[in-house]
């Protein structure tokens, strides 16, 4: 009885810290934005430029037809997948330490999202046309076709999007509730409104939780597929080195890799600016860190199987691509992602010592995004740089208008996040309120 | 021939016109000399790209000579290799595309819909014969060059897929002359631009259904060959070997 | 105006207690007074894990999630097979309707529907409760348990569950009103 008291007694510092990022803002958080917003608006503005000028501006020439763009869209998309991976799977599994981590990586999941569709307009060539895509009855007499994995792709990213919203916003609910009765001004409105009449009976509380736990395994099924429709967009392709069964698998894995990476650097910032120390403790990082080194040898495993494949096989078509990235033109590229994503990974996060480390463990997870990025772009160009006639080989390095959209649409998803903190708590109130509770009464 | 069976089974059923257009390449009379690649852009209205844009490989050419070396200096011998869009029965660019841009004609030809294409390029990765080009600009000609368009062929914007098209407007005027005096169209009336201009007369196009046309005839000789005839794309371009092979 | 104010405006009574408190006494004292459970609630800042009050599940959520993916099946279907019968478009070397592609499009369509179907049914059935005349009280998210007892128009009875409550060991109790025109 006097452990269950004390959860109940916590309840007010739980609140007050947990709602202090929304309430108090300081300086630095104004410069940070004002530095991010500028790089936006130069992202914008290359944008803008690509628009008017046309799609030229890219590096992007034949037959290299797809480039950074479509890297940076496979990229976000895998880094979105770290929101539902951590928050769905550990959901299923009713891992207790997934509380404090769930709702920062879902909101990654929904930042991501938006800016992955952002990828799809900097790619198209006439992107004021983009609504052609779109099914919907016109004059025009055009309907899209669904036997494009692009429509696959459309469809499934469509659905994942609205899932993720929807399955941030449920375990929203009361902590909107929470914050509509302790914070002032127009925010109290969009808080009443957002917490639909939340109130806390436990009718409320056994439909919610009957919703979450319906919806959890829904969106770990949408998840998978919708990298394995990325990895179609390639596999499907007649195009040597994407042509392969292992893509499917092979993204679904990177994306988790990725995410948990972005996540690891997420929780850290975190922690360090809103003082989380109670709430987001070294356990948490050793965890994560286990479960980053899980996904490092899958994605070494997988990997190695596909390029092993290619290698023996022999086939001139694929073996030329492979060589180009052992000791071709990629050469440099490729050896820095193997170190980035398998070898540093590997021989860092082995050592228990480490994982207790949580600065080490962030810059873990800056190498890897910066190794799977790498890692997007030598899944797709190499292949398309090298097609079965020979004579139309080429090379490609993403232009300065191309660098200048990625970097601003990097600040951008930044921005996002940065604005959203101040809107909900990072991290879930309930959830944690709840842990504390199973914790004592264990 | 290389033509297998049920694919042949299967192209009957796609197509529901009396016409099919094939070309048929000689390896053995290309020189290389790229007068259809000056006559294709001229008939069809090609964007004129500078030296910089070619370097960049933003030329777009809707046919091109393929140049490879054999053997070791001193004993180099230079091959040509026309290639263009093959029009395929299978065409691996179509459905890729997700706005139905691309798509088999009832003839046999495979058609962009310049109109329709929003630039997603997939096409572009899929076709294993690297045919299909964009625009990556709007398309500019100095004066007086702009007077020489064609106006029977579209301009193109920036940003839309386009290759070739078999000169699908003479193809349609051909049929359009032959419809007015109640007759099929005769072997050798309409001739894509390439053909026109091959002064070695190494292109041949003509209708496949036509049991006599020239194409039907040498489509069935034994140097025939289509290009990558492995990946099931079923071209309606037949190579012929070249004799010395 | 024309309407009896008196016997329109509905009470709750809502007392707040400490989570140690033993609720299920005080319950069965409410009930004793001719309180059926669906008038009770239990307010809490987390989900208490065991159920103490006896309502009936109208419509189990899962029932509509399920409902929901088969009209998302039957969405894809049109979308994926449908359509392109509609207005059949030729592309190489692939049939019309392709039957992997229709299973791929309404698998999505079959998540999507059902996800949203079963949100906007819990969206639903969280906003409709309030309408009984719940109210959250902030005081009970800084941990503590409320139990609210609607007692319609009887204000004779609201005052003798005030008084139960606060003998119970609230340690606050209170009487709302609302006016039969809110």
């Amino acid at each position: 009885m006097t452990d269950r008291q004390t959860v109940w007694e916590e309840m007010p510092k739980i609140n007050r810290d947990l709602l202090s990022p929304l309430q108090t803002t300081t300086w630095t958080y104004y410069l940070w934005v004002g530095v991010l917003s500028c790089f936006v608006a130069a992202g914008a503005g290359a944008w803008t430029y690509q628009i008017q000028t046309g799609i030229g501006q890219t590096d992007l020439h034949h037959p290299i037809f797809w480039g950074s763009y479509i890297a940076s869209f496979v990229y976000w998309i895998g880094v979105s997948h770290s929101g539902t991976f951590i928050s769905g799977v550990l959901r299923l599994t009713n891992a207790e330490w997934r509380r404090p981590v769930t709702r920062m990586a879902e909101l990654m999941t929904v930042v991501a999202l938006l800016v992955t569709a952002l990828f799809v307009f900097y790619h198209l060539g006439r992107v004021w046309r983009f609504y052609y895509l779109i099914p919907y009855p016109n004059q025009r007499e055009l309907w899209p076709n669904f036997r494009s994995p692009l429509m696959w792709d459309a469809t499934a990213i469509f659905t994942y999007a609205t899932a993720s919203t929807i399955y941030i916003y449920l375990p929203l609910i009361p902590d909107f509730a929470l914050a509509r009765d302790r914070i002032q001004g127009w925010r109290k409105t969009v808080y009443r409104w957002l917490a639909i009449g939340w109130h806390g009976s436990q009718a409320q509380w056994r439909t919610l939780e009957m919703a979450i736990r319906i919806i959890t395994p829904l969106i770990v099924m949408v998840m998978i597929s919708v990298h394995s429709i990325v990895g179609f967009d390639f596999s499907m392709a007649l195009v040597p080195a994407w042509h392969s069964t292992i893509f499917a698998p092979y993204f679904v894995v990177g994306a988790v890799h990725s995410g948990l990476a972005m996540v690891m650097i997420g929780l850290y910032v975190l922690r360090k600016v809103y003082h989380l120390q109670n709430y987001v403790r070294t356990e948490h990082f050793e965890k994560l860190g286990k479960l980053l080194l899980v996904t490092t040898l899958l994605l070494a495993y997988m990997y190695f199987a596909e390029q092993l494949t290619i290698w023996y096989g022999k086939v001139p078509d694929h073996i030329a691509v492979q060589n180009s990235l052992l000791y071709g033109s990629y050469a440099v590229p490729f050896w820095f992602m193997v170190s980035c994503i398998y070898v540093i990974p590997l021989v860092t996060l082995v050592w228990p010592r480490f994982r207790q480390w949580p600065v080490g463990l962030m810059m873990v997870g800056l190498i890897i995004n910066l190794g799977m990025y790498i890692e997007r772009m030598l899944i797709i160009v190499p292949p398309l740089a090298h097609p079965r006639l020979s004579f139309q080989w080429d090379e490609y390095f993403p232009s300065m208008i191309e660098l200048a959209i990625l970097v601003g649409t990097l600040a951008l998803a930044l921005l996002l996040y940065s604005l959203a903190v101040k809107f909900v708590p990072v991290i879930s109130i309930w959830e944690e309120k709840l842990g504390k509770k199973h914790a004592q009464e264990h | 021939m290389s033509q297998d069976p049920q694919a042949t089974e299967e192209y009957s059923k796609k197509a529901a016109s009396p016409y099919k257009w094939e070309m048929v390449v000689d390896l053995d009379r290309c020189s290389g000399c790229e007068a259809c690649v000056v006559a294709c852009h001229a008939e069809n209205n090609i964007r004129i790209s500078g030296e910089e844009e070619a370097a960049e490989g933003r030329a777009i050419n809707w046919i091109r000579i393929e140049r490879y070396w054999e053997g070791d200096y001193p004993n180099v011998k230079a091959k040509f290799l026309p290639v263009m869009c093959q029009h395929c029965d299978d065409a691996p660019c179509e459905p890729v595309c997700p706005v139905y841009a691309s798509y088999h004609t009832p003839e046999g030809l495979n058609a962009q819909v310049y109109n329709r294409c929003i630039g997603v390029r997939y096409c572009g990765n899929n076709c294993p014969y690297v045919a299909r080009q964009f625009n990556w600009f709007d398309p500019h000609w100095d004066e007086p060059l702009a007077e020489q368009l064609n106006p029977d062929v579209t301009v193109r914007s920036g940003g839309v897929m386009e290759k070739c098209t078999f000169c699908v407007q003479r193809i349609r005027s051909g049929k359009e002359a032959a419809h007015k005096e109640g007759r099929r169209v005769r072997d050798g009336e309409i001739t894509p631009a390439c053909v026109q201009s091959c002064p070695t007369s190494a292109l041949i196009f003509g209708d496949r259904n036509d049991p006599d046309s020239r194409v039907s005839h040498l489509k069935k000789s034994r140097r025939g060959f289509h290009l990558m005839e492995s990946l099931g794309t079923h071209p309606a371009v037949t190579y012929l070997r070249r004799l010395s092979e | 105006m024309l309407k009896n104010t008196e016997t329109a405006d509905r009470h709750v009574v809502l007392g707040l207690f400490d989570p140690t408190t033993s609720l299920p006494p005080v319950l069965d004292q409410i009930r004793s007074q001719g309180i059926p459970d669906i008038l009770i609630e239990i307010l809490s800042p987390l989900p208490l894990e065991t159920s103490l009050l006896n309502k009936p599940v109208r419509i189990p959520l899962y029932r509509l999630t399920i409902i929901g993916g088969i009209v998302g099946i039957g969405i894809g279907i049109f979308f994926a097979a449908g359509t392109a019968l509609l207005f059949p478009l030729v592309t190489g070397g692939k049939p019309i309707v392709s039957i992997p592609v229709v299973g791929i499009i309404s698998y999505e369509t079959m998540m999507l529907m059902a996800i949203v179907v079963t949100f906007l049914a819990t969206a639903i059935k969280i906003a409709f409760v309030q309408q009984s005349g719940l109210r959250n009280d902030p005081r009970i998210d800084e941990g503590s348990v409320g139990l609210s007892v609607q007692v319609g128009n009887d204000t004779a009875k609201a005052h003798s569950i005030f008084r139960l409550l606060q003998k119970a060991g609230a340690s606050e109790v209170e009487i709302r009103t609302i006016a039969s025109d809110s």
